[in-house]
């Protein structure tokens, strides 16, 4: 059982990590850090903020293309290619296709984290007054990384039923919904319509809220780290949206014909 | 070929199998679709060496996704080894698809992925090394093991779909065109693949348009046309044309010629070389035919039943085929296949 969805996770790794785009997105990444290293020294006094604000800004955006590119191409890619015929006629069922999938998938999200992550907690400590390692840190890039991991199984659910342009749009509509997922909430309580009210709400209930997953203020600040929000609104919540997620794209993906 | 005798143990088995192609704006309106293949109805043997044959586009390949689970029927039953292959994965075990025109993760080179999909089949590391080894060697892929996928020539890509279908030692093998695209000696290498699975007591179920492929490795088979079925059963009796006899004969002097040709209906003849084949009533008038010949000094070369080319059961089947339901414009009907094969 667990073998085949292993095996699948590291040919999903083995084939990601050479498609030039992601090296591209990871470039670019390191690229907006570097930038935030440079520009930091112009803003006087507030270099430390800066460094920490544009660097979480840089994981959120590849985080947001990787899982673009990943959930929106990765098994449609497959379907395109016939490689999913040769795979499914082997005993291997589609969930463990899909799980496996997303577990490759993942893995390469991690990985770029920690490539871009450890630049970025140098360039922190760098620029930090006392030069100091903040623990809070690699948690709030914890956090980063399991945001993407929630937008790549958004995105792999959009892209058992529709195409990959649509899942492209779509994530990146669900990332902006979950960003600002406060002000949704807001708007669905003093909704002047019955019908905004129930849009907005409803949206506000199915989009994860990214809010809770940006530690930055806590980070700014050097609070400790609240680990009951932690353990239930961001490590809770992606558990419970995945499992979610992954079922209904299971249910969608066993009906797909190749 | 007569190494392992196909049993009457049935391992495929379908019962009235149809297949209607929808997208979704056509499922919404409950349009017609495309039907790909209507009541199929069959039962392959262990053993035997079972091919689909028909035009492009006659269902072949429907067939087979049905077979394996990757598509679903529209109506109709499917059954692998007695269970339904949508539901179960065990039966995968028990089989191997080689697809047509295979496509593979391009940037791993033959090994990788014949490792990956060993993995997939649970194997350890000692026996997928030993496994895939052994492989490469029959399939003739050794040398080219450490080489990428991306850059293998088709022949090679067949060789390698063959390997990753044959991993698990499976008991059907399902061959999608297995010659497409192949030189002649590839296609020989590929039917020598086939008469050694049979040996081996595996049943072969492949798709071909090859009609003399067909008859040179099949034990029966079904003839499709647009997804119905027009012809099933055993590929000799389907061949045979009872109560005929074919007379071969040499030396026929213009004389001889002369009374025989009204004996029967002539086969093929070459009047310089004094050849001469006939189809004739078997009984009296083959003995007849017989003692004439003599008579007149003819040599007798070959008596034996009547046996019709593939080519000819296809003729036929058409001519009856298109009495009942006409082509449409555009419809590449049967007649288009063998006129190529003939070509
Ligand atoms: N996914 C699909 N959606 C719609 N129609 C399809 C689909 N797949 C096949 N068809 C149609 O079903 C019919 C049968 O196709 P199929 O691929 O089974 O033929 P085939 O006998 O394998 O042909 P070939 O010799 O060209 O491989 C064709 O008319 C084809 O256009
Ligand atoms: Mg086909």
């Amino acid at each position: 059982m667990m073998g085949a969805i292993l095996a699948i996770a590291k040919a999903t790794y083995r084939e990601s990590i050479r498609q030039r785009v992601l090296l591209v997105v990871l470039l670019l990444g390191l690229l907006l850090i570097g930038v935030s290293i440079a520009f930091s020294s112009l803003s006087t006094g507030e270099e430390f903020r800066f460094i920490v604000d544009f660097g979480l800004t840089g994981f959120v955006m590849v985080g947001l293309g990787l899982a673009c590119i990943l959930g929106g191409f990765m098994i449609p890619g497959e379907i395109d290619r016939r490689i999913v015929m040769t795979v499914l006629t082997k005993p291997v069922s589609r969930f463990q296709y899909l799980f496996g999938k997303f577990l490759g998938a993942a893995l390469v999200i991690f990985i770029v984290d920690v490539l871009m992550g450890i630049p970025f907690i140098a360039a922190y400590m760098w620029k930090h007054p006392q030069h100091q390692f903040n623990p809070v840190l690699p948690l709030a890039l914890f956090c980063m990384f399991l945001q993407t991991v929630v937008l790549l199984g958004a995105a792999m659910l959009l892209s058992t039923f529709s195409s990959s342009s649509f899942t492209v749009i779509a994530t990146g509509f669900v990332y902006v919904v979950g960003s600002v997922n406060k002000y949704v909430a807001q708007l669905a309580e003093h909704g002047d319509s019955r019908v905004q009210k129930l849009i907005f709400g409803v949206l506000a209930k199915i989009v994860p809220n990214f809010q809770n997953f940006d530690l930055r203020q806590a980070l700014l600040a050097e609070m400790p780290v609240d680990w009951h929000h932690i353990a239930v609104d961001v490590v809770g919540y992606t558990i419970l949206f995945l499992f979610v997620v992954l079922s209904v794209a299971w249910l969608f993906f066993s009906e797909r014909e190749f | 070929m007569a190494e392992a005798p196909p049993s009457n143990e049935v391992v495929i088995r379908t019962e009235n199998l149809s297949k209607t192609y929808r997208n979704g704006a056509e499922q919404l309106l409950r349009m017609p679709g495309v039907t790909a293949l209507s009541n199929l109805n069959m039962e392959v043997h262990r053993g035997e060496v079972f091919a689909l044959i028909g035009p492009n586009g006659s269902g072949k390949t429907t067939t087979l996704k049905l077979l394996m689970g990757l598509i679903f029927p529209t109506s109709g039953e499917v059954e692998v080894f007695g269970s339904d292959p949508r539901t179960s994965v065990d039966v995968k075990r028990r089989i191997g698809f080689m697809p047509d025109g295979p496509y593979f993760y391009g940037h791993l080179n033959g090994y990788e992925l014949l490792e990956f999909y060993a993995n997939l089949l649970g194997m350890d590391r000692a026996a997928t090394k030993q496994r895939v080894m052994e492989l490469l060697e029959k399939l003739e892929m050794t040398t080219r093991a450490k080489q990428r996928v991306r850059t293998y020539s088709k022949g090679m890509l067949q060789r390698i779909g063959l390997a990753h279908a044959l991993l698990q030692n499976p008991e059907i093998i399902f061959m999608d065109e297995p010659t497409s695209g192949l030189d002649p000696v590839g296609t020989a290498d590929m039917h020598q693949m086939v008469r050694q699975m049979k040996s081996e007591g595996k049943t072969v179920f492949l798709c071909s348009h090859f009609l003399t492929e067909i008859e040179d490795l099949c034990d029966r088979v079904i003839l499709l046309d647009r997804g119905r079925t027009l012809q099933y059963g055993d590929l000799n009796s389907l061949l045979a044309e009872p109560g005929k006899m074919r007379v071969r004969l040499s030396a026929v002097s213009a004389a001889a010629r002369a009374r025989l040709l009204p004996m029967g209906r002539p086969l093929a003849e070459d009047q310089a070389q004094g050849n001469l084949e006939l189809v004739v009533a078997d009984g009296t008038d083959t003995h007849n035919t017989i003692s004439t010949a003599n008579e007149l000094g003819a040599h007798l070369d070959l008596v034996a039943p009547m046996r019709r080319t593939l080519e000819e059961v296809f003729m036929e089947s058409i001519a009856r085929q298109q009495a009942d339901a006409p082509w449409q414009d555009g419809d590449r009907g049967l007649a288009h296949l063998v006129e190529r094969e003939e070509g």
